[in-house]
């Protein structure tokens, strides 16, 4: 039996097809993460601006709690400045402010506006 | 013979040139198939993502709604001391309260504009605001328009409902923006977001 011919530009185009979909799919799913990663940053805020409702501020073990979960999260560069950490009174504003980033690269603002009902 | 030869040489060599033509058309379709299949992967991909972004933008905006409503629930504490019920009894204020907050939780500017363009584009505006005080078996509607203006209604418990069609059982507040998005190939469109939160006792 003798071998057929074979065409690499037949291969070739199949090949770089499927590369560049591969390249479409992950940068697809890495995107998704992202904005998966940033949900989860917003609900875990909302949890913690209600705790704070209730007490009238973020108290050292819940904003202790708090960065110890955006870790978990993979957030990293965590600063919480302009949070409101003093005590107020009731119907005064408080502030969960969170600063970081997700994966190392992407920086993120989740900002969340109440008044303390304690 | 050599007349021979030249009668089959041109045969020959259109046999070859046919072959090669059909290669050539058999790789353009593949090339073609292939980047269909990729160009349709692509707008796939990218329809979902954006289906997916509207779909954050709608659960972030519904938090901040929802604890702007709860900023604003200033309730009157002389009136629970003696009664036990919940009311708000200073629309005005909470409005103001309701205003700070949303400005606060959409990161808005002095212009009322969102400085992460690709959630709110332009200005957000506040469609509605209302206030709905039980009391026994009544309850009051109090809404507050943009210039501060306040039109009171009121309804038999039960019977009142919110724009979202939640009927009323407890001191409420109800609140809607409407701001523009922008989504693919900058195509704006006006987007509308409601949210109602009950205001009730915490259970010590």
């Amino acid at each position: 039996m003798k071998k057929q011919q074979g065409n690499i530009g037949d291969i070739l185009s199949a090949a770089l097809c499927i590369l560049a979909m591969s390249v479409v799919l992950i940068s697809f799913l890495n995107c998704v993460g992202l904005v998966q990663q940033k949900l989860a940053v917003g609900q875990l805020a909302r949890k913690y601006i209600l705790k704070m409702e209730t007490v009238g501020c973020l108290t050292s073990v819940e904003k202790v709690n708090l960065s110890r979960e955006l870790v978990e999260m993979g957030v990293t560069e965590i600063d919480l400045s302009g949070t409101t950490l003093n005590m107020t009174g009731y119907g005064e504003a408080i502030t969960l402010h969170i600063h970081g980033k997700l994966r190392g690269e992407y920086a993120f603002e989740e900002k969340r506006v109440s008044t303390a009902k304690h | 013979m050599l007349l021979r030869k030249k009668e089959y040489q041109p045969q020959n060599i259109r046999h070859r040139r046919s072959c090669m033509l059909l290669r050539r058309q058999e790789g353009q379709i593949q090339w073609a198939t292939g980047l269909f299949f990729l160009l349709f992967l692509g707008i796939l991909l990218c329809s979902q993502l954006q289906l997916l972004q509207y779909g954050a933008v709608s659960l972030y905006l519904e938090d901040a709604l929802a604890a702007s409503n709860l900023a604003s629930a200033v309730i009157d504490l002389e009136e629970y001391g003696s009664s036990h019920q919940i009311l708000i009894k200073e629309p005005r204020q909470a409005y103001e309260k309701f205003c700070q907050a949303v400005k606060g939780n959409l990161n808005l500017n002095e212009e009322w504009e969102g400085t992460n363009k690709y959630m709110i584009s332009g200005t957000v505006k506040i469609a509605n605001f209302t206030v709905y005080n039980v009391y026994k078996e009544k309850v009051t509607i109090l809404s507050v328009m943009s210039d501060g203006e306040i039109s009171m209604h009121q309804g038999a418990l039960g019977s009142v409902r919110a724009p979202n069609g939640v009927v009323i059982e407890a001191t409420s507040v109800y609140s809607e923006i409407s701001f523009p998005v922008k989504g693919l190939f900058n195509i704006e469109a006006e987007a509308n977001k409601g949210k109602l939160v009950d205001i009730v006792a915490g259970v010590a």
